[in-house]
């Protein structure tokens, strides 16, 4: 019943630049239509090795992002083994407790857990995240005076202490959802932030 | 002549938090109204000693930060002498150049310059600024996991490389101003307390 996970995380949605729950505050718009993918650089879950693996929820956040009841859509990408399938699913529903058990317990419904390509090809906020058909997005970073990448640190929501959170803006955001009962979006100058994670559980 | 400031900046505005004026992108409610205060930690003046003074800005920004016409007053900390309050009035009009007078082409039109009690009492994200008996905002950082206070790194306003800004929220900001035709009082919008170090030979 144990696990080490890290990586890093990248949160797309329909929030203005910057994301108020990451500051743990209500979204923009009241509601939040959003696609978090995380990436495994190295890890395993009771011996099973699922370094490079990705998980990805497309998700319909009723009201503030800690007040939890989420619809969300799971993916788990392609490339991994039925074992590492199932190990992933464990993790994100809970049923290994640890950090993404609390994460796990702000979704009230999955309505759906499949496999799908995934394309995690993001570095310091730049990049792309596709998802089947029915997810693509792409970013790039704000830049400061001396163009290095603006960060946000120590967030409500930084896992590991002391790393950034780089802080980005969607060139597109296209999200093909409603046979999931999630609402399609397809919008240009919203959030994007890619962080770094690191989740263990004994 | 030039001169060499160091201090802290504190930003308040009617944004809601983490202000996207901060990363060049128009404010939250289409337009901005914003009172800010540059305390002066330590710095000169035409050789001048300024340590210690605090300037105040309330502006009228009309859209994008960076497009200007901005209709500003300006506040002089009431503790400066007079010599203090003239160099600080050239710096903050543009007459002495270098990064501040950039700030002042983003004005249109400085409605007033005047002497005002200032009170700058703002560490990393929490605190009190005071401007008179009309311009007052309290405010406190949010804080990550370890409690530490949440911050913003490089952005695009950052004039300090690698110097921290501090993301908060304020608990109040009240403006009464009749010249800008500025009356608020609210609570629960952004505060940004940043650092800044300006340099003109």
């Amino acid at each position: 019943m144990s696990y080490t996970l890290e990586g890093t995380i990248l949160e797309v949605c329909n929030c203005d630049v910057l994301c108020p729950c990451w500051i743990g505050e209500d979204p923009d718009n009241g509601t939040c239509d959003t696609v978090v993918a995380w990436h495994v650089d190295r890890g395993e879950i009771d011996g099973v090795d699922v370094s490079g693996r990705t998980l990805a929820l497309l998700a319909h956040v009723p009201g503030n992002i800690l007040a939890g009841n989420w619809k969300a859509a799971v993916f788990v990408d392609d490339k991994a083994s039925d074992a590492q399938t199932q190990a992933l699913g464990d993790v994100w529903t809970g049923k290994k407790g640890g950090p993404v058990a609390d994460l796990a317990g702000l979704v009230g419904e999955v309505v759906a857990f499949e496999k799908a390509p995934i394309t995690y090809e993001l570095h310091e906020g730049k990049g792309t995240l596709r998802i089947g058909d029915m997810v693509e997005a792409e970013m790039a970073p704000y830049v400061g005076a001396t163009g290095r990448t603006t960060t946000l640190n120590d967030s409500v929501f930084s896992t590991v202490p002391g790393a950034p959170a780089w802080v980005s803006k969607a060139s597109k955001y296209v999200r093909k959802s409603s046979k999931f009962g999630l609402k399609d979006m397809n919008l240009s100058g919203k959030n994007a932030i890619q962080g770094e994670f690191r989740f263990e559980s004994n | 002549m030039g001169y060499s400031l160091e201090g802290r900046l504190l930003e308040v505005c009617n944004c809601k938090i983490a202000c996207p004026c901060w990363l060049g992108e128009d404010p939250d409610p289409g337009f901005c109204w914003s009172v800010e205060g540059y305390h002066i930690d330590r710095g000169t003046v035409d050789a001048l000693d300024v340590s210690g003074l605090t300037m105040g800005v309330l502006s009228d920004i009309p859209g994008n930060i960076l497009a200007g016409n901005h209709r500003v007053i300006l506040f002089v900390d009431g503790k400066a002498s007079q010599e203090q309050a003239d160099a600080l009035t050239r710096v903050w009009t543009g007459k002495l150049g270098g990064p501040v007078a950039e700030v002042c082409e983003l004005w249109g039109e400085v409605v007033a310059i005047e002497r005002a009690a200032i009170s700058f009492d703002v560490n990393e994200g929490e605190g009190r600024l005071a401007i008179g008996t009309e311009i007052e905002a309290r405010l406190a950082p949010y804080r990550g996991p370890t409690g530490e206070p949440t911050t913003w790194y490089h952005t695009p306003f950052s004039t300090m490389p690698g110097n921290p800004a501090y993301i908060a929220k304020a608990s109040l900001y009240r403006v009464n101003d009749e010249r800008l035709a500025i009356s608020l009082s609210l609570e629960g919008h952004n505060a940004i307390q940043g650092s800044f170090r300006f340099e003109a030979n």
